[in-house]
């Protein structure tokens, strides 16, 4: 039985689960508003000055990446904290550390001018021809800085807590079950298998990004220190790369917790399935080489291993968890709903989002295709229509076992409109890219215009859909533990 | 208090001035053998110390946290390629190296023990990362960053510390995936 | 585990008292190398060029004092140097080029002072100075002979110089503006051709039109 000490638990952990989500969800429809600007600007409906543009995109790159990661983050600690002792006071601490560094980047970008986009690839912090100074420069990166310290906290307390339980992170990715050790039916939890691997990655991750914002930092303040620029760009994309990546490896958690509790199937981890993590893991470590493909100066070796293993890093992942959530759903009589829809769509726009990203990551078609709209295509794709959703239908399923709450045709109806937007933006940038559209312009020639303004109208219906999930989650913050049961998770099927 | 006398005799021999001024004549000696064996010392002297005025320690350092940033700022202080010049040339600068980097081993003794992992990870993980940068900036740098010592020398620094944050990696991959399972299940 | 005042006294006492060790320690975030501090330092004092006694590649003796009332663009170098000299003398000789022929001579003079007497007598220099085509009175090249004078500038000026075992020197460089009265007024990045053009043609500017 539940004693009263867990219910006041229960709450809390709600409850800052409910702020990280609420946060995160704004600040993605906040930066919405801002790549919505930025393509009426490229349309040329927008009278955008070009210094503004690229403060948008700075800010619209880091926001998304950062409000996702949080949100995402919050879907794996309420799953993982079911299975290994969690604690809540870093959780909290990641939440204070990342709003203090977002509210630095956040000046640093709009008051001082700084535009470096959220790659912010050396020299450029400290080379901005003028367009910013020492202080949006410094407020930028110490900001990011500060949000990594606080991720970085929370990556070491997941991976301490899985060692604890299972003895080390090998244990937590199932290598005992792989080499036959232990039986299958004593395998690690999906949950704490992809929370282990994201531990890994994230936590490889922030440490280079760590390094390389110092260096950055080091740089600005006294530029007579001066670095290796292709190393700086390596361990920019190392960090970026695998950071941005761990965000759907996190919402995938929510896929397979939540499926097994509509259709009264529980998702086991099997053989198969710990090897495509493994394999994922590595692969997902050593492939931001492809965003080197045109570094002409980078070791051959190094660019087809990018290459080859591009078209293998999600995949085995990928493959398993589609093929895993459709035998889950095969003749289940799954009730759908807003909360299932959502989680299944995400599987779909993960397929499709990677198709894109596999043929840019093909060296011969990178060289032409990478600097155009191509790229920004495959992540919002990828991004908008899978791992934010992966999060949304986590919103949704947390609403309806913690409070009862009922959905209307409002949400449906956001539901459409949020799914048709992200399939406009992200095909009118798949537009724009084949017809040799360059990414990063603030202003374009009129023959590339018609596809931005498109994906500009396709942004509002995006941005449209996700307000109408806001509410629903804010009208469940405000009912929560007044209608319905708060402690014990309703039944689903 | 076998350690101690061990600390008060290593620590000796650091003062020993031809001692010094070899260690010092060479700047991965004076970085990466001077510094982190006056820092041993320390760790060494502090056995007896901190048992002796225990409830000192236990007031003000109750959680390992305010020593460990005081060991954090002095060694990022002794990370300047301004400090080990100044070392060399200042006499207060000097002295302040041998005052500050055994007070350094003895918080990081009373500290260590009392973090908790993720304290202890996070400390870990920063120093990783510092000691990366280090070996990057010196193996790199086109210039000349330090006035007592050769661009030759700065290199061959950036070499160790780059051995060094290896020797962490390897460390911390052996941590995380060998078994640490409370109990034989 | 509880925590008490005493414990969070002394986080904020730590904390504050690195920030201080930082400060200090770098002259207020300005100086990390003891390069960039000795500039810092030399700025804030800026100390008086010592009266030493020159010998240039004409042979003739002279003390710094003759060229009072004029400003003196500095460089410190020795001939046999194959690296940084070469580049800093060329940078130099660009920065000549920059400055309107009115003032030359009239204002200003460029001089290079060599600190290694023992080896670039007045033949080495006067072949340095062809060299770099140089015109021997606008811009002389000199030595100091006397020992004790020379390290005493260098200590003045903040110019450290190793010999590195094998007849070279390790040595920073920079290019020093001194004023009318000996004090220095400017150290510039010699890499910086354009902006130190400037900063002289600035100084110049402003102190003709007085």
């Amino acid at each position: 039985m539940v004693t009263a000490i867990n219910t006041g638990d229960f709450k809390s952990k709600n409850s800052l689960i409910a702020t990280y989500l609420i946060i995160g969800g704004l600040v993605i429809a906040v930066m919405m508003i801002f790549g919505i600007l930025m393509l009426l600007a490229q349309g040329g409906v927008l009278d955008l000055p070009p210094a503004a543009f690229y403060q948008f995109l700075t800010i619209h790159g880091t926001g998304m990446i950062g409000g996702a990661a949080l949100a995402a983050s919050a879907v794996m600690w309420y799953f993982l904290s079911n299975y290994v002792e969690l604690s809540k006071k870093v959780f909290k601490l990641n939440l204070i550390l990342s709003l203090i560094g977002v509210v630095m980047v956040i000046i640093g970008v709009f008051s001082f001018k700084y535009a470096s986009a959220w790659t912010f690839l050396y020299p450029l912090p400290a080379l901005s021809g003028g367009a910013w100074g020492v202080t949006g420069a410094l407020l930028y990166l110490v900001g990011m800085l500060i949000l990594g310290v606080g991720f970085l906290l929370l990556y070491i307390d997941t991976g301490r807590a899985i060692i604890k339980k299972h003895g080390s992170l090998g244990k937590g990715l199932g290598w005992d079950v792989i080499s036959g050790k232990r039986a299958e039916k004593d395998a690690p939890s999906p949950t704490v298998v992809a929370s282990t691997m994201v531990t890994i990655v994230n936590v490889t991750a922030l440490t280079a990004g760590a390094t390389v914002l110092i260096m950055n930092i080091i740089n600005v303040v006294n530029p007579a220190f001066t670095f290796d620029p292709l190393l700086a760009k390596n361990l920019t994309y190392a960090f970026g790369h695998i950071f941005a990546n761990s965000i759907i490896y996190m919402g995938v958690i929510a896929v397979y917790e939540i499926l097994p509790r509509y259709t009264n199937r529980p998702w086991k981890s099997n053989r198969p399935f710990l090897i495509a993590w493994t394999m994922s893991t590595a692969f997902t470590l050593v492939i931001y080489t492809h965003h080197m493909l045109m570094d002409s100066v980078m070791p051959k070796w190094m660019l087809i291993m990018g290459q080859v293993l591009s078209y293998a890093n999600g995949l085995p992942v990928l493959v398993i968890t589609a093929y895993g959530a459709l035998m889950i759903v095969y003749k289940s009589g799954i009730k759908w709903d807003m909360a299932s829809g959502l989680i299944f769509m995400s599987m779909f726009g993960w397929v499709v989002g990677v198709v894109p990203a596999i043929v840019d990551a093909t060296i011969v078609v990178n060289h032409v295709m990478h600097n155009t709209k191509w790229v920004p295509g495959h992540f919002h794709m990828y991004m908008g229509l899978g791992a934010v959703v992966m999060i949304f239908g986590f919103i949704y399923y947390l609403s309806k076992v913690d409070s009862g709450l009922q959905t209307n045709g409002l949400d449906k109806i956001g539901f459409i409109s949020y799914t048709l937007g992200i399939i406009s933006v992200s095909v009118g940038f798949l537009i724009s890219g084949a017809i040799s559209t360059p990414r990063r312009w603030a202003t374009h020639f009129p023959e590339w215009m018609a596809p931005a303004v498109f994906g500009a109208i396709g942004g509002v219906l995006a941005v449209l859909g996700l307000i109408i999930f806001i509410i629903h989650f804010i009208r469940y913050v405000k009912v929560r533990g007044i209608s319905g049961s708060d402690i014990n998770e309703q039944k689903l099927a | 208090m076998k350690q101690t006398g061990l600390g008060i005799i290593l620590y000796g021999i650091l003062v020993v001035p031809p001692v010094k001024a070899y260690l010092e004549s060479i700047m991965l000696l004076h970085m990466l053998v001077q510094l982190p064996l006056l820092i041993l010392a320390g760790w060494f002297i502090g056995d007896r110390l901190i048992k002796k005025f225990h409830p000192f320690f236990t007031a003000w350092n109750t959680d390992g946290v305010p020593g460990m940033i005081f060991v954090v700022f002095i060694t990022m202080y002794w990370m300047l390629p301004r400090a080990l010049d100044e070392a060399v040339t200042m006499y207060y600068i000097e002295l302040f190296k041998f005052i500050s980097l055994p007070l350094v081993g003895l918080f990081l003794k009373d500290s260590w023990k009392k973090m908790q992992t993720l304290g202890k990870g996070f400390i870990f993980l920063n120093y990783l990362s510092m000691f990366a940068l280090m070996a990057w900036l010196y193996i790199d740098s086109p210039i000349q960053i330090c006035n007592n010592y050769l661009e030759t020398q700065q290199k061959f620094l950036g070499w160790g510390f780059l051995v060094i944050t290896i020797w962490m990696i390897l460390y911390l991959l052996q941590a995380v995936f060998t078994d640490h399972s409370e109990k034989a299940e | 585990m509880s925590r008490n005042w005493r414990n969070t006294a002394a986080i904020f006492l730590t904390v504050l008292l690195g920030c201080v060790l930082f400060y200090a320690g770098t002259d207020g975030f300005r100086a990390f190398t003891a390069e960039s501090a000795r500039t810092y330092k030399l700025l804030k004092d800026k100390p008086k060029f010592p009266n030493v006694t020159l010998e240039d590649s004409k042979g003739r003796v002279y003390s710094f004092s003759e060229f009072e009332g004029k400003y003196i663009m500095l460089t410190f170098i020795y001939t046999a140097c194959s690296d940084v000299c070469p580049k800093l003398e060329m940078n130099l000789a660009e920065v000549y080029n920059k400055i309107p022929n009115a003032w030359i001579g009239e204002d200003i003079l460029f001089l290079s002072i060599s600190f290694d007497p023992a080896r670039d007598d007045v033949a080495t220099l006067e072949k340095y100075r062809k060299a770099f085509d140089s015109d021997g009175e606008t811009w002389r090249m000199a030595r100091i002979a006397d020992q004790d004078e020379l390290d005493h500038l260098l200590e003045e000026f903040g110019v450290i110089v190793i010999p590195d075992g094998e007849g070279g020197f390790t040595h920073n460089s920079a290019f020093y503006l001194v004023d009318r009265k000996g004090y220095l007024a400017e150290v510039m990045d010699f890499t910086k051709i354009d902006e130190a053009a400037n900063t002289v043609l600035t100084t110049l500017k402003n102190g003709t039109g007085e």
